[in-house]
């Protein structure tokens, strides 16, 4: 009587378990949908042989072609240079990328071990100014550039990052803080100097942290709107996302969708390969971040 | 709160919790002095002025201030609100509501304070126990100037010529007396950093300081006094680096008196051993005072003059060839602000929007990456990796792309508006974007779409960091998952993220990508008004600072900033300070 309740019991369980996993299974492949359909528009759109998204009769593109793909490299006219932009942006975002990980780090790094006069107040200082919404002074960024004769180019762009450097190391610090200071201890003790001991100690162990900060660094440029829409004049030193902004005004969508989506294709691909390439760094990046704050 | 009960006796929830307050505020009461008396009953109706009394000077002062300025924001409203201005009831319900969580966040604070400074007195009531930054700063640097004194003293007296030639030198010129001691670093760094400065303020520094006197000399209002605020940074960097150089100098002569003077080698070899943090820290901390310390002097100052092209209220007859000179103009674009009545509803309602805006993005992203986080972390979902990585692309698409791309699918003639037209669920094309209500609605799904993945990545991470003994003693227990997920996972995951619930619902009143791809911040509805039915604070910023076409308003969008720092900066300030993550920095070593 007690093993046919309890095979019974075990039954519904394992009926229940089946359920469960028939469920979840639909639901993630649902969400999973949900997510990459604004994807898939992208890419189909990329390949119509149309300029815009507007379709009269129909919900899909009614042909399909290459072109997109080849004028976007091919031809350059007042409205689009996307060569351009992709050069200056690339460029820009791989010299941010060293840069301004190289001083957040650092930064981290002397925040984190050091004990000095003032650092608490440094900390301090540093969080509340991070609070200011960041284009409200663009203004005076705007005025302190053209003093230092960098307006116009994007340049201008990657002084203003990197200076802003020292401010974004709450995560790459926080990583820090879990290394034992042990090491450091026992590194002191062979005499080696607190430059060495950055540079051949903590960089190593901190490796997630730090290709965590670069990928956020080398990113900026790729998101960036506000700073380019104001620091740049000339369309051809503008940086892929004002560029790219600028075909989806009312003006000019009609004529450039097809082609706004061809080159986000070509921005978007390398840019989620690195992401899903560094996505086990990335949780171990915003894991510190979070726990640290 | 630091009374005997509260470290004997830890209340459970929070009825015990308000009581026990409620009682170490009468037993302190009791056991404290007239003045502590005085101060503790003072703190209930006025929060702030009691401490002040009681010794938190600054403090309390200052949220006392704030006290102040929150009852008379509330009854300001509330007479304009009376008068008949078109304000959005949601918004003015969101503004009182918003009002209402401060003034009780003051009462409890200050009532909690209130015990605190009545128990020091109650403890020794002849100390009087001040905690002012400005006593202590004054005081701090009366006793160094007194120890400066007294060590230069003693170490000229028993100086040889050179060392009392190279203190006397230390005076009046920056770097020489460094040189003298051969530290080569220090004493050019000094030097050259001294001449340049004081080459520029001749040049043109001084006057710059002289323009911000009188900003009307400037010959258009192009917000050159930046320059003015750059020389006087450089003033305060000579001043500190003067005292530092006088410091610098004694210390090398009590070294050389000693017998232990530094070489230029260890000079050398200081620069990355013990001065490595000061090395480090230099263009990090130049590029931040540069880029945004002295920009954001800039603004606020900014919102203290008239600084905007813009013919608004006072400026009907603003003509363009004569123009008013920039000047000072004190608290009028505050005013400006309030008293408009049209800034007044775009303030209301714009400031509900972004309150409701960044609470619900917050949640709905929290929860949302939580619960798909224990979705996939199911035993039954085969191909994690995969569904991992297909939200991962969500997340690395630059936003300009998706949300650009999503505002297109949802265009007045987008595939959103086709496919409806073919099911038959519409009947004719609907512009999602520009009523109010559903582009709000699709701003905050849109924004799941966007923000989820991050969450989702975020929380996997933390789940795996709950010790796995837990569960299995909730197994054998027999709890159900339900039980599980509410009394281990979600208060382990709270307890670890509330910092970063903080800093993303920061990051959400300044979130402007969102908005700002998606509807541009939506059409004007305000006769006369300057933001969009979906603005929120930041995007209505940027509309006052660069998009009002050739007449930016840039002292409204200073006070506009102002106002978004103040919000920003007391929620994570207050919540951040408390949290045990920040104040227990060492405890993770």
């Amino acid at each position: 009587m007690a093993s046919k309740v309890a095979s019974k019991k075990e039954k519904s369980l394992r009926r229940s378990r089946i359920v469960d996993a028939v469920w979840s299974n639909a639901l993630v492949i649902v969400l999973s949908i949900l997510w990459l359909i604004p994807v898939f528009f992208v890419i189909i759109f990329s390949f119509s042989d149309q300029k815009t998204f507007f379709l009269a009769n129909s919900i899909l593109p009614t042909g399909y072609t290459f072109d997109n793909y080849i004028r976007i490299f091919t031809e350059e006219d007042r409205i689009i240079m996307f060569p351009h932009w992709y050069g200056n942006t690339l460029i820009l975002s791989i010299c941010n990328c060293v840069l301004v990980t190289f001083f957040t780090v650092i930064t981290a790094f002397i925040l984190s071990r050091f004990r000095f006069k003032g650092r608490k107040a440094l900390m301090n200082i540093t969080m509340v100014l991070g609070m200011f919404p960041g284009f409200m002074s663009m203004v005076a960024v705007y005025l302190i550039l053209s003093l230092l004769g960098l307006l116009g180019s994007y340049w201008a762009m990657l002084v203003y990052w990197v200076a802003g450097a020292g401010l974004g190391y709450f995560v790459t610090k926080g990583y820090f803080d879990t290394i034992s200071n042990d090491i450091d201890e026992a590194a002191k003790l062979d005499g080696a100097s607190q430059a060495r001991l950055f540079f051949q100690i903590y960089i190593p162990l901190a490796k997630p942290v730090i290709i965590y900060t670069a990928l956020m660094a080398f990113m900026s440029p790729w998101a960036d709107y506000i700073l380019s829409s104001i620091v740049i004049s000339s369309n051809e030193a503008r940086t892929i996302g004002y560029g790219l902004y600028n075909l989806m005004t009312p003006d000019n969508i009609n004529n450039y969708f097809t082609r706004f989506c061809a080159a986000s294709v070509i921005v978007a691909v390398p840019i989620v390969a690195l992401y899903i390439g560094l996505q086990r760094f990335f949780v171990a990046g915003i894991a510190a971040g979070a726990v640290k704050g | 709160m630091k009374s005997e009960a509260a470290t004997t006796y830890r209340p459970s929830n929070f009825v015990e919790r308000i009581a026990l307050a409620l009682h170490a505020w009468k037993e302190t009461f009791k056991a404290t002095d007239g003045l502590g008396k005085a101060g503790m009953a003072i703190n209930l109706p006025l929060p702030g002025l009691g401490s002040a009394l009681l010794g938190r000077l600054e403090k309390g002062l200052l949220a006392f201030l704030a006290y102040f300025f929150v009852w008379f924001l509330a009854i300001y409203v509330g007479i304009q609100k009376g008068a008949g201005i078109q304000l959005d009831d949601f918004s003015l319900a969101i503004l009182y509501l918003v009002l209402i969580l401060a003034l009780g966040f003051m009462y409890v604070s200050a009532f909690l304070t209130s015990i605190e400074k009545g128990y020091e007195r109650a403890k020794d009531p002849h100390r009087y126990y001040l905690e002012s930054f400005f006593q202590h700063g004054l005081s701090s640097l009366y006793k160094g100037t007194k120890k400066y004194f007294a060590a230069y003293l003693k170490a000229y007296e028993g100086g040889t010529k050179k060392e009392q030639t190279l203190l006397l030198t230390s005076w009046f010129i920056m770097g020489v007396s460094e040189l003298g001691y051969r530290q080569f670093v220090r004493g050019l760094v000094y030097l050259l950093s001294e001449a340049g400065v004081i080459i520029y303020l001749i040049l043109r520094g001084f006057y710059d300081i002289g323009v911000l006197f009188r900003l009307d000399v400037l010959s258009s209002p192009n917000g050159a006094f930046v320059y003015g605020i750059i020389a006087l940074f450089l003033v305060l960097y000579l001043v500190f680096a003067y005292f530092s150089h006088l410091r610098t100098v004694l210390s090398l002569t009590e070294a050389e008196q000693k017998g232990k003077a530094e070489t230029p080698r260890g000079e050398l070899s200081s620069l990355i051993n013990d001065r490595f943090s000061v090395v480090g820290l230099t263009i990090p901390v130049l590029g931040a005072i540069a880029f945004t310390i002295i920009p954001i002097t800039f603004m606020i100052l900014t919102a203290f003059t008239n600084y905007s092209l813009k013919t608004v209220s006072g400026y009907e007859n603003y003509d363009p060839h004569l123009g008013i000179p920039l000047h000072w103009s004190g608290l009028e674009a505050f005013e400006r602000l309030f008293a408009n009545s049209s800034s007044l509803v775009d303030m209301v309602n714009v400031f509900g929007w972004t309150i409701v805006w960044a609470t619900v993005a917050t949640f709905t992203c929290y929860f949302g990456g939580l619960l798909l986080a224990l979705l996939l972390n199911k035993k039954a979902i085969k191909g994690k990796v995969v569904y991992r990585s297909i939200f991962v692309v969500a997340m690395a698409l630059p936003q300009f792309v998706s949300l650009l791309v999503v505002r297109s699918m949802f265009d007045r003639y987008g595939i959103v508006n086709n496919i409806l037209l073919e099911l038959g669920w519409l009947t004719e094309r609907f512009d999602f974007w520009s009523d109010g209500t559903a582009a709000k609605i699709l701003i905050l799904v849109v924004n799941m779409w966007v923000g989820i993945p991050y969450y989702m990545l975020l929380m996997s991470g933390l789940l795996l960091n709950i010790p796995k003994d837990q569960y299995e003693a909730a197994d054998i227990e027999g709890a159900t998952g339900w039980q599980k997920f509410t009394s281990i996972t979600f208060p382990e995951i709270f307890f670890m993220t509330t910092p970063v619930l903080i800093t993303s619902f920061v990051n959400n009143i300044n979130n402007f990508n969102v908005i700002w791809f998606l509807t541009g911040g939506g059409t004007v509805s305000t006769i006369s008004g300057t933001a969009g039915n979906t603005d929120i604070l930041i995007t209505w910023l940027y509309k006052l600072t660069f998009q009002a076409g050739a007449s930016p308003d840039y002292n409204l969008a200073a006070v506009v900033g102002i106002i978004m720092f103040v919000i920003s900066a007391t929620c994570s300030l207050v919540i951040f300070q408390r949290s045990k993550a920040y104040r227990a920095e060492e405890e993770y070593r």
